[in-house]
């Protein structure tokens, strides 16, 4: 475990003493970040943005038990995770794909087949995403955009390494599948031509 | 190839998550089978193209993001909603106070010393804790009796209201009772002053959240208005961030008419008197809400005293953020108070124009 930024570490200390000014430095640290997991769990903005919201709500209000001593970062990514699986697990969650639009641009030298292909494989990602199953989902958005340890997403989803592990391996091999006509084109094509 | 498949290992090991022996089997497996090989290598892909997927975000929504946060931390703030009986506590006690003890209150000061700055009792300062000017005043403000027992929700932070109450004002700070102001009988000075300093944390609190909110109204927004549109918006207590604290002191003010019977200006006044500041948009507020007050005063020791403190913000806001614009707006003021025929504090004027000197 990284020790406490002193800087994030101050301003932790205000927030507890109850700055306002001081928590809203902690949240532009780590908005993105947080909406990033709650997006990537719960795939929906709207609910990303609640859950983001929920996440540093709870934070500040569980400030006085938080360990000065630690990072932060972890501990709210942690907070986000929980928050958004809760949600998917939940009844009345609707999970519907991201909106479509992202801004591309061509990166110079690359064919238009190349694009093409690119933006195909990375729709079918995104849907192979959105359709994992929650709790699959939150390991793979723990371990790969956060980077957290086994042990970390384990303490965080109060599951066992074991299952982190397997978890982790099945949403990889589903995407695998989802991407297999993808993986390797520009290689074999090559090899083709 | 060296023994099976160890395809289910993959995603552990690629995150270094496996044991040494159980590792190093895999390593020695992956040198001689290149399906498990490409296997890895396709994982490994996988994850690299998740990693680049974007995260798509509506312009302005992280700005959006935290206005709408705040919101939520203002309104769930327990200490902000348990202040009322506190507040009410102290008002009620600065009453009884101010109705049974006007006799204990007068031998407490020596004849004929007018300030309660001057009136201290002996004991209390005989060993202070390194306190400020302001605190002083501050504590001053209130009965002795009201200090030695404070009210039971108000023990809130007296660390951060010393570091507050500290910066409020520059070495050049004007005396703590305005001189010029008229003298009032003890028992409506202290019963505003008394309330208004229980109520002084509610005002702390709101002085942490104006910075937040602040964002959403910016100084440049502020400033670029003309004075009287700020004066009107000061007095009217809408519109900004800032106005939380002119709608609770306004209905600080009306809650001490109804208990006390004194003069709404004179609780105005006090309420200001003792405000702090910790950044430049605090002291542009202050310096807005004196200005509204010396507006509605039509002339008197208050007005002048008013028109001046809000100089002396205006200097603040300067030295704080060094923005041009609040400098300009206090050599401004600065000027037109020193051609007012009926100006009383000239000198103090022309030295908080010299504190704008760069």
């Amino acid at each position: 475990m990284h020790a406490a930024d002193p800087v994030e570490a101050d301003l932790l200390a205000r927030a507890r003493g109850g700055s306002l000014l001081a928590f809203e430095e902690i949240v532009k640290r780590y908005e993105r970040r947080v909406y990033g997991i709650a997006l990537r769990i719960v795939r929906r903005h709207e609910v990303a943005d609640d859950v983001a919201q929920e996440a540093f709500m709870r934070a500040h209000q569980a400030l006085s038990t938080f360990d000065l001593g630690r990072p932060f970062g972890p501990w709210i990514c942690r907070i986000a995770a929980n928050l958004a699986i809760n949600h998917v697990r939940s009844p009345e969650a609707r999970e519907t794909p991201l909106p479509e639009g992202h801004a591309e641009t061509a990166a110079p030298g690359r064919g238009a087949l190349d694009l093409v292909l690119e933006r195909e494989a990375r729709e079918v990602l995104e849907r192979a995403l959105g359709d994992l199953p929650a709790e699959q989902r939150a390991v793979f958005a723990l371990r790969t955009f956060e980077e957290l340890s086994y042990r970390e997403i384990a303490d965080a989803l109060g599951i066992s390494i074991g299952t982190v592990m397997s978890r982790l391996s099945r949403a990889r091999e589903r995407l695998r599948a989802a991407l297999a006509p993808y993986l390797g084109l520009p290689t074999r094509r090559a090899e083709e031509g | 190839m060296t023994g099976p498949h160890v395809t289910e290992s993959l995603s552990a090991y690629m995150d270094g998550e496996l044991a040494l022996p159980e590792r190093e089997a895999v390593a020695a497996h992956l040198r001689g089978c290149p399906s498990c090989a490409r296997h890895l290598e396709e994982l490994l892909a996988v994850d690299a193209a998740a990693r680049e997927l974007p995260l798509s975000v509506p312009d302005g929504y992280f700005e959006a993001f935290r206005g709408s946060l705040r919101g939520r931390l203002e309104g769930s703030r327990p200490a902000r909603r348990r202040l009322a009986p506190a507040w009410a506590l102290a008002a009620a006690a600065a009453l009884v106070l101010a109705v049974l003890t006007p006799r204990l209150r007068h031998d407490m000061r020596a004849p004929g010393a007018s300030p309660p700055s001057a009136a201290a009792p002996a004991p209390r300062r005989a060993a202070p804790p390194p306190a400020s000017e302001s605190q002083d005043r501050i504590a001053e403000a209130v009965p002795e009796t009201t200090r030695a027992e404070p009210a039971p929700a108000q023990p809130a932070r007296p660390r951060l209201q010393q570091g507050r109450a500290a910066e409020q004002r520059p070495a050049a700070a004007p005396p703590p009772v305005p001189p010029a102001a008229p003298p009032q009988p003890a028992a409506k000075v202290d019963a505003p002053a008394a309330a208004a300093n229980a109520a002084k944390d509610e005002r702390k609190e709101a002085d942490e959240l104006r910075p937040l909110g602040y964002a959403g109204a910016p100084a440049e927004e502020r400033l670029a208005r003309t004075p009287q549109a700020s004066e009107a918006e000061a007095e009217s207590g809408a519109g900004h961030a800032e106005d939380a604290t002119a709608r609770r002191d306004k209905a600080a003010v009306g809650g001490l008419r109804k208990a006390t019977g004194a003069p709404a200006d004179e609780a105005r006044f006090q309420l200001l008197a003792q405000r702090t500041v910790a950044s430049a948009a605090e002291a542009r507020s202050l310096r807005d809400a004196w200005r509204a007050f010396a507006r509605g005063e039509a002339a008197g020791g208050r007005a002048d005293e008013a028109r001046v403190r809000a100089i002396e913000a205006g200097a603040e806001a300067w030295r704080r953020g060094k923005d041009e614009r609040d400098r300009a707006a206090t050599l401004e003021d600065g000027r037109a108070y020193l051609e007012r025929p009926d100006a009383l504090q000239a000198d103090r004027v022309r030295a908080a124009l010299k504190s704008l000197d760069r």
